[in-house]
């Protein structure tokens, strides 16, 4: 079909993404009217930008459930998943910010790098815009342009730490496994366009569903290599194994805010994104086993490779890998209800209870994790700041090994052997971190229960035999990672210290209260996420326009 | 505000309440906590009294119908999966509600010798309390599972911050071993939802206990004949697994004696005579009523671990060197009691089991308690260097003896009816009234497996007589030894626990009626329930 020529319609369901993009040129416009360099001055408009494109979603919260237009002539398709993944996304963004706020603005100003905060906050908002974008497409080329356009600026965030040299070597790292598999994903989609002669994934699906012998013989292979190809790209955002290699060295490299980013962000991205593509494709009838198999496959490797971690952020990324392996058995429930594939012209909204998991998961995720990762930055900016004086003593009086073993360059208050007896020196920090590691768990009184249950709950309602298998595994893995995120508890609250007490009031301090205080609160108000969580997750399924048009 | 309906719901958050207060202290007021622990244990003791005070016990039948459940009180809580907030007491948790919180506020009594973050302590003591009451009370399956997994945490801390030279090892061995147990449940319980989906009004599963093990439509999806049965048959092993952990029966017990050396005092008498009854109650609350069909299939195998425990428990205790390594492998023989009453489940031995749960609740806080005083001023617990403490500390060696005495089953203390009971009900059970008349008599037959049971369950008596008289000579009797000359009196602490411990075992035993006969109604309802 030509192109129709955008109008304002098309773009009014955009404003969030909009205003994001107006955010980001206010930023960098900044420092042209700004010769001083305030870096506060920078941080306050992508607050401010962060705010607006909230208020902005809020307004087109009726568009995308009653009407859920697709946009550009199927380029974007705005439908209420799409709407709360990009909450989630935006929301969380916002959470990153305030840990900008109150942890890592006096390292700028420490570092002299005060310079460099527009493209910070640039970078941190074109990141988010290209999340956003992959959460409202099933286009291949979109999902190429939006994957890059997250990707490319987390490069950069990443080794942001310019002076350091383990952020250089994390943004190696990072851009070239993205570049490889960018690569491969788009030799994949163009086997994939080959295929079908379509870009649109629903349509691929559509033609699957019409003719599902389309599958067979070497058609089948070279779909099989295509959408190995696509997942290869997606995989990598999600951080899914094999894909993963780049997640706990990036995690280490990059500073804590950027690391908080990238462990729910992006993954909510990529996970938001493979959702849609498992929506479209659900014809296909392997592809919900494939999602189960590399969901088990990534929980057992990221918890079993988190038991040695001395690092917390290393600590925290692999149990974000093993996260995903969750949310990816969950979503192996592709659909449960709506048409598949509706009758020619019909334009419909598909229920899907791996989505309903998945928007449950990421949404009570951004709490468990968020909470982790800023009482980690707490923990290490009471440990090293200027305030904590207990750093250097603590390390002589409670490491048997020389202090030298402490890498003296990044890190040195996210060791966890600096975490001995923080019941004693940090009482507060050490109870977040305990709820948040308890909620990581999954232990019955936080959230982190509360998504096992749903988990589980979803998985059973399939009534295949496969969910038993998932169920298993989640189980096991439960106890695994009770071992490694016990280890950090047993640190902190058995092991005992001579270091004197942190001064722990701070405003990061209470960043984390507040998002530990959540693991709780909402794991009694189950039933209120879970609605919010049911009522979104509809997706689009079959186009409007008619069947083998596209393209 | 406090009416039939909510005197539970602040009977739970009672102590959560203190907790918090205690946790709330300015860091110099740190010695108030344990006198602020002790209000608020006693505030939930009285309340827990009123409450009990309120309880029809003729009412009590254990039909598991609504109208045997009292106190209650249920707002729905998910929809989706159907699971409610729903409380209340029937005749089984009432006895063991009393129990919780009285063998509470006397293990905060005895917790003077807590020096180490004395708010900490006492905080997680008192969540602790409210998890455990959380158990008891709680009739949705969901809501019974996460109090369950709650109680764990507060032991976890309690023996790992507080506990002996290997208090990090024996809290993770616990907590893990209880985890992996818990586990199981969840799967039986995920199973049950997935069974049940839909048969709620609303949509969603069933997780009601009562409607659980009530409705005729539930009873026959996971009878034999039903198209659940398979699932059942799993179902009734995986949850004996997850509580027989907590009770815990021979070969799931290792954990216990690592905990229970390392444990202070007061959490080893918490651990042993309360947290031990979680699993029991478990058995007696979920998987017997649930699964009845799968238990009288099973009772063979379910009464072999019985004894197996009691025997391997008693032999294992006559070994030790250490004291409290000891009392804790009493424990696992004492329990072994417990299940093997459950396992023929006619009412004689059902109600010898129930009895023994109390009974071994008060005798083994008592014995632990005693070794307490004991490590106290000798600062070890190795009995061959104890002996000759009678003429140094009469008072003492007079309470220790009741204590003694009670955990042996001398008749005419607590230790002795529960005992005495279940092996009677296991004599007379091929009689025609439990599990074993609907047994197909024709195979095996009941009667072998039964004598065998029972004679092997009498023998072992001798064996505990042995190892309790034998420890008694070697710590108490014998010539007086020079380095116990300066040894301290009983304090006043010290000895009240000792006599109000000593005085339950004594009145127990001496009228059992005044708990057997409240408890007829109960455990007649339950045995129908089951068997019928």
């Amino acid at each position: 079909m030509p192109l129709a020529v955008p109008t304002a319609r098309d773009f009014f369901p955009l404003l969030p993404e909009l205003t994001l993009l107006f955010a980001g040129v206010v930023v960098l416009a900044i420092p042209i009217f700004s010769p001083r360099k305030n870096i506060l001055v920078s941080a306050i408009a992508a607050t401010v930008g962060i705010l607006a494109a909230l208020a902005a979603l809020a307004w087109t919260w009726p568009v995308a459930m009653h009407q859920s237009p697709t946009l550009f002539g199927g380029l974007l398709l705005i439908d209420p998943f799409s709407w709360c993944v990009r909450l989630l996304l935006i929301f969380f963004t916002g959470i990153v910010l305030a840990l900008w706020f109150t942890d890592s603005h006096d390292k700028f100003l420490a570092r002299s790098q005060a310079g460099d905060a527009p493209e910070f906050f640039l970078l941190l908002l074109m990141a988010l815009l290209g999340m956003c974008l992959m959460a409202s497409t099933t286009n291949l080329l979109m999902m190429f342009i939006a994957i890059e356009m997250a990707s490319l600026p987390s490069y950069v965030l990443a080794g942001f730490r310019k002076t350091q040299r383990l952020g250089a070597e994390a943004a190696m790292k990072y851009v070239l496994f993205g570049a490889a598999s960018a690569a491969v994903m788009a030799y994949g989609m163009s086997l994939l366009y080959g295929l079908f002669g379509t870009l649109d994934l629903r349509l691929i699906g559509h033609a699957i569903a019409a003719d599902p012998a389309s599958l067979t013989g070497s058609h089948g292979l070279l779909f099989a290599l295509g959408i190995t190809g696509l997942l290869a790209g997606v995989g990598f955002k999600v951080a899914m194994v094999p894909m993963h290699f780049w997640c706990p060295d990036v995690f280490q490299g990059a500073s804590i805010d950027v690391t908080t980013f990238l462990s729910v962000a992006s993954k909510a991205a990529g996970l938001a994104l493979l959702m849609r593509i498992g929506v479209a494709l659900a014809p296909v009838p392997w592809f919900s086993t494939l999602l189960l198999t590399i969901g088990i496959i990534t929980c057992f490797w990221g918890n079993l490779a988190a038991y040695p971690q001395m690092d917390i952020k290393r600590l925290l990324a692999w149990s974000s890998v093993a996260h995903a392996g969750y949310m990816l058995i969950g979503m192996s429930a592709l659909t449960s209800g709506g048409p598949l594939v509706a009758g020619a012209g019909a334009q419909d909204l598909i229920m899907s209870s791996g989505a309903e998991l998945l928007l449950f998961y990421l949404f009570l995720y951004v709490f468990m994790n968020g909470g982790a990762f800023v009482t980690a930055a707490a923990i290490a900016q009471r440990l090293t700041g200027p305030t904590g004086a207990g750093m250097s003593i603590g390390v002589s009086a409670m490491v048997p090994a020389p202090a030298a073993l402490v890498s003296p360059d990044v890190g040195s208050g996210e060791d966890l052997r600096h975490y001995a007896g923080l019941m004693r020196r940090a009482p507060i920090l050490a109870a977040t971190m305990l709820v948040c590691l308890l909620s990581l768990t999954g232990i019955p009184l936080t959230v982190g229960f509360a998504t096992k249950v749903k988990l589980f709950a979803v998985l059973l309602n399939t009534g295949s035999a496969a969910a038993w298998v998932g169920v298993a595994a989640v189980g096991i893995n439960t106890v695994i990672a009770a071992f490694y995120y016990f280890r950090v508890i047993r640190q902190m609250y058995l092991t005992p210290s001579e270091a004197p007490p942190l001064i722990e009031i701070a405003p990061v301090t209470v960043v984390a209260v507040v998002l530990a205080s959540l693991n709780v609160l909402l794991f009694v108000g189950y039933g209120w996420v879970e609605y919010g969580a049911a009522s979104h997750a509809w997706l689009l399924g079959v186009p409007l326009i008619p069947a083998g048009a596209g393209g | 505000m406090l009416s039939h309906a909510t005197i539970l719901t602040f009977l739970l958050l009672l102590p959560i309440i203190g907790g918090l207060i205690i946790l709330a202290l300015p860091p110099g007021q740190a010695k108030r906590a344990r006198p602020v622990a002790l209000v608020f244990c006693v505030a939930t003791l009285l309340l827990n009294i009123l409450a009990a005070s309120w309880f029809d016990w003729s009412r009590a039948a254990y039909t598991l119908a609504p109208s045997s459940i009292q106190l209650s009180f249920r707002i729905p809580w998910i929809h989706s999966l159907g699971a409610e907030y729903f409380v209340g007491v029937d005749g089984l948790s009432m006895p063991l509600l009393l129990l919780t919180t009285a063998i509470t506020l006397i293990a905060c009594w005895a917790s003077y010798g807590i020096a180490k973050n004395v708010k900490g302590y006492f905080a997680l003591l008192l969540f602790l309390l409210a998890g455990l009451i959380g158990v008891f009370i709680s009739l949705d399956l969901l809501l019974f599972y996460i109090f369950f997994e709650v109680s764990l945490f507060p032991m976890y801390f309690l023996i790992g911050i507080w506990g002996g030279p290997r208090k990090e090892y024996a809290a993770i061995k616990f907590f893990l071993y209880t985890l992996l147990g818990s586990i199981g449940i969840l799967i039986a319980i995920l199973g049950i939802y997935y069974h049940t989906r839909g048969m709620n009004p609303d949509g969603g599963a069933v997780f009601d206990l009562v409607r659980l093990a009530t409705d005729p439509a539930i009873r026959s999806l996971f009878s034999h004949t039903g198209h659940a049965a398979s699932f059942a048959a799993v179902a009734f092993w995986l949850l004996f697994a997850g509580f027989a952990v907590k009770i815990p029966v021979v070969p799931l017990h290792t954990w216990l004696p690592d905990a229970h050396v390392e444990a202070p005092t007061p959490i080893s008498m918490i651990l042993a005579a309360i947290l031990l009854k979680l699993g029991a109650y478990g058995l007696l609350r979920v998987s017997y009523p649930l699964f009845p069909a799968q238990a009288a299939d099973n009772w063979f195998y379910v009464g072999l671990i019985g004894v197996v425990s009691i025997l391997y428990g008693a032999l294992v205790a006559l070994a030790q060197r250490d004291f409290k390594r000891m009392v804790a492998y009493s424990s696992v023989s004492h329990m072994g009691y417990v299940v093997l009453g459950l396992a023929v489940m006619n009412p004689t031995a059902t109600a010898g089991a129930i009895f023994q749960m109390i009974a071994h609740g008060i005798t083994s806080a008592m014995m632990f308690f005693i070794v307490g005083i004991l490590y106290d001023r000798a600062h070890h617990r190795d009995i061959p260097k104890l002996g000759g403490l009678w003429s140094q500390m009469p008072a003492y060696t007079g309470w220790a003896a009741v204590g003694f005495f009670a955990a042996m089953g001398l008749p005419g203390l607590c230790g002795f009816v529960g005992e005495l009971l279940v092996l009677l009900g296991v004599f007379s059970a091929a009689d025609g009234h439990g599990f074993l008349a609907r047994q197909s008599l024709g195979r095996m037959g009941v009667g072998g497996p039964l004598l065998w049971f029972g004679s092997l369950a009498a023998m072992a008596i001798v064996l505990t007589a042995a190892y309790l008289l034998w420890t008694f000579q070697r710590v108490f009797m014998g010539s007086p030894r020079p380095e116990h000359q300066n040894f301290p009196r009983l304090s006043g602490s010290e000895k009240w626990i000792l006599v109000t411990l000593g005085l339950a075992a004594i009145i127990l035993g001496i009228f059992p009626a005044l708990l057997l006969t409240p408890l007829r109604p109960t455990i007649d309802g339950l045995v129908r329930l089951v068997t019928g």
